[in-house]
C-alpha cells in the first residue's frame, strides 16, 4: 500500500470512528462549572490546601492596606495590565525570595490571581507555595483577572513599584 | 529520503509511538466532555468546534496507534503521528508564549500536567521519533522491494 493509501485510509477509519461516535453518544459537552466558581473553578487534581476568595468579596477588601492582591502571570501580562495595586509574583519562578516572604507574611490576606484558564492553575500554586512557606492566609481569586476586569473593578498597567524585585518567572 | 538502521531499532519507536497514542487517545475518549474543556483552554479553535474537535482527535490517535503496530500501514500512521504531536507542541508553545496557564489536556484527567517547556520538547521529541519511523520505514520499505524484485528476477532467470 502506497504511502498516501495508508494516510488516506488512517484518516478514513479515524473520521469513521470519530463521527460514529459522536453519533451515538451525541456532541460532548465540558462539564458544568461548580456553583460559585463560575469561570475559575478549583482543579480536579492535587489536595486542596488554599480557600477561594469570590470577586464581591474581593473587591470589598480592596484598598485595605491588610490585604495583597498577588499577580502570578509573568510579568510581561503584568505589565501590559493588572489589578490596581497588585504585586508581580509569577507563579513560575523557581524560587520565593526571603524579601517577598516577609512582604507576604505581614498581609493579613494574600489573594493570588491569573488569567483563570486551565481551572486557575498558576493562582492555586502559587498560593499554595505560599502556604507552604508560612502565609497563613493566602486565597485564589474566583474569575481571576477576566472576572475582576468584568466586574469593572479598577486595573492598571505598568511595573510593579511595590515589588521587592523585579519578578522573572 | 530515508534512514537505514537496524529493523529492532524502529520496532522500538513504534511501539514507544503506538503506546503514547493509545494511551493518550482511551481517557479522551471515555470523558470527552472534559477533553472539550481542555481543548477551549488552549483558545485555538472558534468554541463551536471545540467540541468536534475534541471528538475526533481521541478517534484520530486510537487509529494511528493501532496503525503503528501494522507492517502495512505503519509508515502512513508515523506520518500522522509526526504531524498530530508536532501540531500539540505548537498549540504548547503557544500557550506558553501567549501566557496562558493551562491543564496539558494530553493523557486525560488522571495523569494530567500543566503545560510547561517540558511537556512541550516531550511532545517534539515525539514528533521527531514518529520522524524517524517515516524514514526508517521508508529504506526498510525499499529493501523489501528489492529482495521481492531480485526474487522475480531470480525466478524468471532460465
Amino acid at each position: 500500500m502506497s504511502l498516501l493509501n495508508q494516510i488516506l485510509s488512517i484518516c478514513a477509519a479515524s473520521l469513521a470512528l470519530g463521527l460514529g461516535l459522536l453519533g451515538v453518544r451525541g456532541t460532548p459537552r465540558p462539564p458544568p462549572e461548580p456553583a460559585g466558581e463560575a469561570v475559575c473553578n478549583a482543579p480536579s487534581e492535587g489536595a486542596k490546601v488554599a480557600d477561594w476568595v469570590s470577586l464581591e468579596e474581593a473587591h470589598a477588601s480592596f484598598g485595605d492596606p491588610q490585604v495583597l492582591f498577588v499577580d502570578c502571570r509573568s510579568p510581561r501580562l503584568y505589565e501590559t495590565g493588572h489589578i490596581a495595586g497588585a504585586l508581580s509574583l509569577p507563579a513560575e519562578r523557581e524560587e520565593i525570595s526571603a524579601a517577598w516572604i516577609s512582604l507576604l507574611r505581614e498581609a493579613r490576606t494574600v489573594i493570588t490571581y491569573c488569567d483563570a484558564a486551565g481551572g486557575c492553575a498558576s493562582s492555586v500554586r502559587l498560593a499554595e507555595r505560599l502556604h507552604a512557606v508560612g502565609v497563613a492566609d493566602a486565597r485564589i481569586l474566583t474569575g481571576g483577572l477576566p472576572g475582576w476586569l468584568a466586574q469593572g473593578y479598577p486595573a492598571e498597567s505598568g511595573e510593579c513599584p511595590r515589588c521587592p524585585e523585579q519578578s522573572e518567572p | 529520503m530515508s534512514v537505514r538502521v537496524h529493523p529492532a531499532w524502529v520496532i522500538a519507536a513504534r511501539g514507544v509511538l503506538a503506546l503514547v497514542l493509545l494511551w493518550a487517545a482511551v481517557p479522551k475518549l471515555l470523558d470527552p466532555g472534559a477533553f472539550v474543556t481542555d481543548v477551549e483552554n488552549y483558545r485555538l479553535l472558534p468554541a463551536e468546534l471545540a467540541p468536534l474537535f475534541a471528538a475526533l482527535l481521541p478517534a484520530f490517535e486510537l487509529v494511528a496507534g493501532l496503525a503503528l503496530l501494522t507492517r502495512f500501514t505503519q509508515r502512513g500512521a508515523a506520518v500522522l503521528a509526526a504531524l498530530m504531536l508536532a501540531a500539540f507542541a505548537v498549540a504548547m508553545a503557544q500557550a506558553r508564549m501567549r501566557g496562558i496557564d493551562l491543564r496539558c489536556g494530553c493523557f486525560g484527567a488522571a495523569l494530567e500536567g500543566e503545560v510547561s517547556w517540558l511537556t512541550v520538547t516531550r511532545s517534539a521529541g515525539l514528533a521527531v521519533l514518529a520522524l524517524f519511523v517515516v524514514l526508517a520505514s521508508g529504506a526498510s520499505d525499499k529493501r523489501a522491494g528489492r529482495a521481492v524484485d531480485s526474487d522475480a528476477e531470480t525466478a524468471s532467470d532460465p
